[in-house]
């Protein structure tokens, strides 16, 4: 418990002092959920579940792959390894402090969504917290199984950003898929990213989605067990 | 009472079809500091890790505090003290901050200010490791493996990139621990370390024991004679001092002629003969007891400080 309360803790810090990881995953979410609801016509509020969407992706493309992969390459894991510390404490601390991240995120922007038009969570809480938890553990699996595949620092942020471009534009977080190109539509519908925005949109705004809310987070929970399942065979700790 | 600390049998290990380690025995006391001397790639690392846990041998067996990994690998971690050449530290934490977490992964640790000042890190505590020079970089790892008050302490190559002074400082602290009744396993490729520091050393290639003893037992059981160095004159062939009186080995490398000795008075009378007939001077002319390092050079063909520059 000592263990994991401190792995969290220094998680924490890391992250703290890390710019990219904060930028993408606090920042850059309530900034352009700002910006679209100024530029664009209509309740600001509609923007917050695309921008949540999106800052829970890069919470797992930057904020969890670049870090493991440094870790990996100090040698970090290596040290541990030679410490009685079981390393299933280890990956908890990493994923709980993720977890909590992922909500805070969530918080950050409702709270934004709140100030600017009096936005209320309609779905209720439960559910709010069910699908944030859903996504953040999807695209925090996605993070470690990036992790495993690369190599090195550049490798994963390269492999990031190929990761990331395709989630970002067919998934009707930037913009709505119906102004997407035919044949690109079913693409988009079986993005992840389409899944998470479509439940958190159902949850936050009561809109109607395109698919059921169960599907969305019964999609979301495979697909996360998958990529988990994927990374836990892969990933190497030197 | 000196009880064995460390005790290999037979350890093999593989990587991909390539033999890292070759079926080495040793025993490890308490109250003794005990080096591994190998040239790079020679397996030390590996038997080292195979100890610690980190790795799992082929075959062979450890048994480290009278346990095994397979059955108490935890257990037996929790009494080791392991220092890897500045590994360990995490990019975001404070010097604090990192003895701080290394303290949490083990159910008995010292207090975080005595490891700090048992090591000189309190003034430095609130620096990131990336800002440290290599030496207190070293001293913090060393920290790390003293958190929990280990009983064996792994060292690998505890002083490259120290100071004298630093280096120096290192060593009491080792013999302190040893004092103390702790077993200590270190590798090195300073001479002068193993032999100042260890009680026994084994040197090592190819994963191969080569020789373990005393070190001045060792030197003594392969040399009977003393070594005369001078460098090598250009156009000289070395073969003309081959039957100089008293000459046992002859040794060219690096530009340094070795001539072992078991009667210096006449070699060097008979070396100063021919060097006035030939006409070459004898530069850089020394005559010393023969030392571990001409023990490595004539175990494995090379020297040890020469691996320094590779190592880095």
């Amino acid at each position: 418990m000592q263990a994991l309360a401190a792995i969290y803790t220094a998680t924490a810090r890391q992250f703290r002092r890390d710019w990219m990881a904060l930028l993408f995953t606090l920042l850059l979410p309530l900034l352009m959920a700002a910006f679209f609801g100024m530029v664009f016509e209509g309740e600001p509020r509609v923007h917050v579940p695309a921008m949540l969407s999106l800052g829970i992706l890069w919470l797992g493309v930057f904020g969890t792959a670049p870090p493991l992969v440094q870790l990996r390459e100090l040698k970090v894991f290596r040290r541990i390894r030679a410490t009685p510390l079981p390393p299933a404490v280890l990956l908890a601390g990493q994923l709980a402090f993720r977890v909590t991240t992922g909500m805070l995120q969530a918080a950050v922007l409702l709270a934004y969504g709140m100030a600017a038009d009096g936005m209320q969570v309609r779905g209720g809480w439960p559910a709010l917290i069910l699908v944030v938890l859903l996504g953040t553990l999807l695209f925090v699996a996605l993070g470690c199984l990036l992790a495993a595949v690369a190599r090195t620092n550049e490798a994963v942020i390269a492999l990031g950003q190929v990761v990331q471009f395709p989630l970002m534009f067919l998934s009707g977080t930037l913009f709505p898929l119906e102004m997407l190109p035919g044949f690109l539509r079913p693409v988009a519908a079986a993005m992840p990213l389409t899944y998470l925005a479509d439940a958190l949109e159902q949850v936050m705004l009561g809109a109607p989605g395109l698919h059921p809310l169960w599907l969305d987070c019964t999609v979301l929970g495979g697909l996360g067990a998958v990529c988990g399942l994927l990374a836990a065979r892969l990933f190497r700790w030197e | 009472m000196e009880q064995p600390v460390i005790r290999c049998h037979s350890l093999t290990k593989s990587f991909g079809g390539k033999r890292a380690v070759d079926g080495l025995s040793f025993t490890v006391w308490s109250g003794e500091v005990f080096g591994l001397l190998g040239p790079n790639g020679a397996g030390k690392t590996t038997t080292v890790e195979c100890v610690e846990g980190v790795q799992r041998p082929d075959g062979g067996t450890v048994e480290v505090l009278g346990m095994t990994h397979c059955a108490q690998s935890a257990r037996i971690k929790a009494r080791l003290g392991v220092q890897l050449q500045s590994t360990g530290l995490f990019p975001g934490l404070t010097v604090r901050e990192t003895v701080d977490l290394y303290r949490s992964f083990f159910p008995r640790a010292l207090p975080t200010a005595e490891v700090l000042r048992m090591l000189g890190l309190t003034e430095v505590q609130k620096a990131y490791p990336a800002r440290l020079s290599g030496g207190w970089r070293q001293r913090l790892t060393l920290a790390l493996a003293l958190v929990n008050d280990p009983d064996v302490l792994f060292l690998d190559e505890p002083t490259t990139g120290l100071d004298p002074a630093a280096r120096r400082e290192v060593w009491n602290m080792v013999r302190d621990l040893r004092a103390r009744g702790k077993a200590v396993l270190l590798t090195t490729h300073y001479m002068e370390e193993a032999a100042q520091l260890c009680d026994r050393v084994a040197v090592i290639d190819h994963g191969r024991m080569l020789a373990e003893g005393r070190p001045a037992d060792l030197v003594r059981e392969t040399f009977a004679e003393s070594a005369i160095e001078f460098a090598l004159p250009e156009g000289l062939n070395p073969a003309l001092l081959q039957d100089l009186p008293g000459t046992a080995r002859l040794v060219v490398q690096d530009g340094t002629c070795t001539l072992y000795s078991s009667r210096v008075p006449e070699t060097v009378a008979g070396l100063l003969q021919v060097s006035r007939e030939q006409g070459f001077p004898l530069e850089r002319f020394t005559v010393r007891q023969a030392s571990l390092e001409d023990l490595f050079l004539r175990l494995t063909g090379r020297r040890l400080q020469a691996e320094t520059g590779g190592a880095a």
